[in-house]
């Protein structure tokens, strides 16, 4: 990643609040294979898995993707401090669901997972029929009480997995790089 | 500092704004007292940021939303943007038998800082209606008493919009509409191809368009983000329009920080004296005098400053003589209507910057149609097209280029509306006061009890299900109807509390806002207010405060007050 661009980016996303730490762990990101990234809310192995969710959500195209604006990172930030008490249990409660689901999909754990294990992953519980998409919103609205123990570890995945989404829509749709696009519209 | 003044202002919102101004262009000495902090015009802190400058992208944080957790039943003025117009509930909490939504910024400019803009003339339809029903009492004005001072605050604040010529919409004094668009346009012209009686047309807004001077404000340019202040001046407030008048007379004293907490009462003269006030900040107590009061804190403010000034002559509150002080309670009741969308006019140009509504004025219940069998009154409906944005997508579960590049373009183009419904006035629904707890001033705090009935119920079902109808016979696809939020205070139109009528007994207020029994004190916010109608009440408030100043003017002259 050019490292400018990406220092750009973090200020933008951080609004004025760039401290130190943060800009060097960036700078380490771009060397490792893997990238380290401090976070707040996930742990630093959920924030790998989260970087990888959110660039196949928003993949680099003839426009920047999720990577380029540091996206994981906006997520981290928006769960500690937007999420309120339940919210953020619940999402708690969804990292690990999907690092259960990983690991029994892939074989592997999402710290090893490749590439092909995220698509996997994503393919499996997000390219479904529109009934099925249907009924995943209509089970995320329910009352949590009222579902049967059988569905709340899905309850629990698709709760981590829909708002890592929203969050990143949210992210990348309202930031300065892609507000100022030209596209002719 | 405990000085003698010509009159004094309680408030600097919407009415309290026009009360300055008018008082001091009328050459009186005028203390206006503020309970919250100063505001300049221009002291818009979020004003000019974009959307990446907000650290949560506008989201309130968690602890943010705790501090305001009555506030965000509204869903949208506590965000990260506007938050900081809105009251912190923690230090400014109240207390409810039944729901109530108290939606309220304390500062310089109140909530004319923040109001949708929305300004719609009552008609006699309205004043008429509780004497031809025999519900609560007699409006003691008709159209014709109020009709040119809505057009001097016209003129003065500067509403854009379109005549119609309906009788239940009177003319007003307007410059040039904002546009509709094309979607917009087209459900007009099918709603008049469909109805004899139903009209679209662009809501008469105040924000400056055309070209009236108005002193040191700019035309709205379009930015869509009035609520969080306008450093133009493009649209109607306190901070842009009627403090820098009153200011410009040199006899205006603005005192921030100034919570009244008792209008003070002299049994000899039966007059109101002054008023004392608490210092928001050192809670030091002052009392100043004044030959007139004007209450305009806003309908609970006022009452609550009413019900507080208790003395041997009105054991029960200030002017409460009839007992009907904090009683029939009002509130609009909205978020009832339909949403539809439209896969047509992909290629017409577009943006969404316009700060404004359509508008479908009022049809049910009017002179010359049916009387409705299951509701008295009406409702009108507020509402707008646009195309969607990113957030189309947030109720799926695509990804990926498609989805990425899909987003970058706007989406289908979206269509809504609400009706805004009259509430009728009950005497049982009601705001008190609660003298065992106490505010950080030691001030009793509020307890609201009241609801919506039958008569505001069986309306909802007809607008929602006439909002499908509409939208529907217009061609629109995916009509789906909606209901929600029914609790008083969520329209944010709260009135009623200190109702004008013609007897004493059963009123607060005289046909000038003047107390019954105490004439130097006049009410002039929404507690004002003897029945609802449907319009957008603040442009009443406004008309109502520069009457009742043109007339407290001339008694003083007179030696009357
Ligand atoms: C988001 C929003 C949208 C709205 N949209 C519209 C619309 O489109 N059209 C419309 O007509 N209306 C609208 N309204 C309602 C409108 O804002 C109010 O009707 C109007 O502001 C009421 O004016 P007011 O002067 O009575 O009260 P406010 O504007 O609330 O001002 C009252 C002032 O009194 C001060 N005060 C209170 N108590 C005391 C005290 N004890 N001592 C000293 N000062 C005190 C307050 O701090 C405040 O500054 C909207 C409101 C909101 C919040
Ligand atoms: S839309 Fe107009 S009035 Fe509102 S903030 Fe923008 S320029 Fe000002």
């Amino acid at each position: 990643m050019d490292r400018r661009m990406a220092l750009k980016n973090m200020a933008l996303s951080f609004g004025f609040a760039v401290s130190g730490a943060t800009i060097i762990s960036l700078f380490n990101s771009c060397s490792d294979e893997k990238p380290t990234l401090t976070s707040e809310f996930f742990k630093a192995s959920d924030m790998y898995n989260i970087a990888q969710l959110v660039d196949f959500i928003l993949p680099k195209t003839a426009t920047v993707g999720a990577k380029d604006l540091n996206i994981a990172h906006f997520v981290d930030k928006m769960c500690q401090h937007v999420l309120d008490d339940q919210q953020q249990k619940e999402m708690r409660l969804g990292v690990a669901e999907f690092s259960k689901k990983f690991l029994k999909i892939t074989g592997n754990s999402t710290t090893e997972g490749t590439q092909q294990d995220y698509e996997l992953m994503l393919s499996t519980y997000f390219n479904v029929s529109k009934d099925q998409e249907k009924a995943v919103f209509e089970m995320l609205d329910s009352d949590y009480n009222t579902l049967s123990n059988a569905i709340k570890p899905d309850y629990h995945l698709y709760t981590f997995m829909t708002t890592v989404r929203e969050l990143s829509l949210l992210g990348y749709y309202t930031s300065q790089t892609i507000m100022e696009l030209d596209l002719g519209a | 500092m405990n000085k003698a003044y010509d009159a004094i202002v309680i408030g600097t919102g919407v009415s309290g704004g026009w009360a300055a101004k008018e008082l001091c262009e009328h050459g009186l000495k005028t203390l206006v007292l503020e309970r919250g902090r100063m505001v300049n015009h221009g002291e818009y802190p979020t004003a000019t940021k974009d959307s990446w400058d907000f650290e949560f992208r506008g989201k309130p944080s968690a602890d943010a939303n705790a501090k305001q957790h009555k506030q965000s039943r509204t869903g949208f003025v506590t965000q990260e943007t506007t938050a900081h117009w809105f009251v912190n509930d923690l230090e400014h909490p109240y207390n409810e038998t039944k729901r109530f939504d108290w939606i309220r910024g304390y500062h310089v400019g109140g909530r004319s800082l923040t109001w949708g803009r929305q300004a719609l003339r009552m008609s006699d339809l309205d004043f008429e209606a509780n004497k031809l029903e025999g519900i609560g009492v007699d409006w003691p004005i008709r159209y014709k008493d109020i009709e040119p001072w809505y057009t001097k605050v016209e003129q003065f604040i500067g509403v854009c919009g379109e005549n119609l010529g309906l009788p239940h919409l009177p003319d007003s004094h307007l410059s040039p509409a904002m546009p509709l668009n094309e979607v917009e346009k087209d459900f007009r012209d099918q709603i008049s191809k469909h109805y004899k009686n139903r009209y679209l047309t662009m809501g008469r807004f105040a924000n400056l368009t055309g070209d009236t001077h108005h002193t040191g404000r700019a035309n709205c340019a379009y930015r869509n983000r009035c609520m969080r202040g306008c450093p133009l001046g493009g649209y109607f407030s306190s901070n842009s329009s009627t403090l820098p008048a009153a200011e410009r007379t040199g006899n205006m004293t603005l005192r921030p920080h100034s919570i009244v907490s008792e209008i003070v009462y002299d049994d000899t003269s039966k007059r109101a004296t002054g008023v004392k006030i608490i210092d928001a900040q050192t809670h030091e107590t002052l009392e100043f005098s004044a030959k007139i009061i004007f209450c305009c804190a806003s309908t609970v403010g006022t009452t609550s400053i009413l019900l507080q000034s208790k003395s041997k002559r009105f054991p029960n509150g200030l002017g409460n003589d009839s007992g009907e002080l904090g009683h029939n309670l009002m509130d609009h009741h909205f978020r009832v209507g339909a949403t539809g969308t439209t896969t047509k006019f992909k290629e017409v140009p577009y943006t969404n910057n316009r700060p404004a509504s359509f508008h479908i004025p009022r049809f049910r219940n009017l002179k010359d149609t049916e009387p409705q069998p299951n509701f008295l009154r009406g409702y009108s409906f507020q509402g707008s097209a646009s195309r969607t944005d990113w957030r189309r997508a947030i109720k799926e579960l695509s990804y990926g280029e498609a989805l990425k590049d899909e987003l970058l373009k706007p989406g289908p183009w979206r269509i809504g509306m609400t009706g805004f419904g009259e509430c009728l006035p009950y005497h049982e629904n009601k705001m008190t006061l609660d003298d065992t707890k106490k505010d950080q001033w030691g001030l009793p705090t509020v307890t609201f009890d009241a609801e919506f009935k039958e008569n505001e119920l069986e309306m909802r079902k007809d607008m929602q299900q006439e909002a499908i109808k509409m939208l529907e016979l217009a061609g629109f696809e995916d009509v789906k109807g909606f209901d929600t939020a029914l609790y008083l205070g969520h329209a944010i139109h709260e009135m009623g509390t200190a109702r004008m009528g013609h007897d004493p007994k059963t009123s607060v207020l005289n046909k000038y806002n003047q107390i019954h029994a105490v004439p130097n004190v006049y009410v002039t916010d929404g507690a004002c207010m003897t029945s609802s109608g449907n319009q957008n009440p603040s442009l009443t408030y406004m008309a109502l405060t520069a009457r009742a100043v043109d007339h407290a003017v001339k008694q003083l002259k007179q030696n009357l007050l």
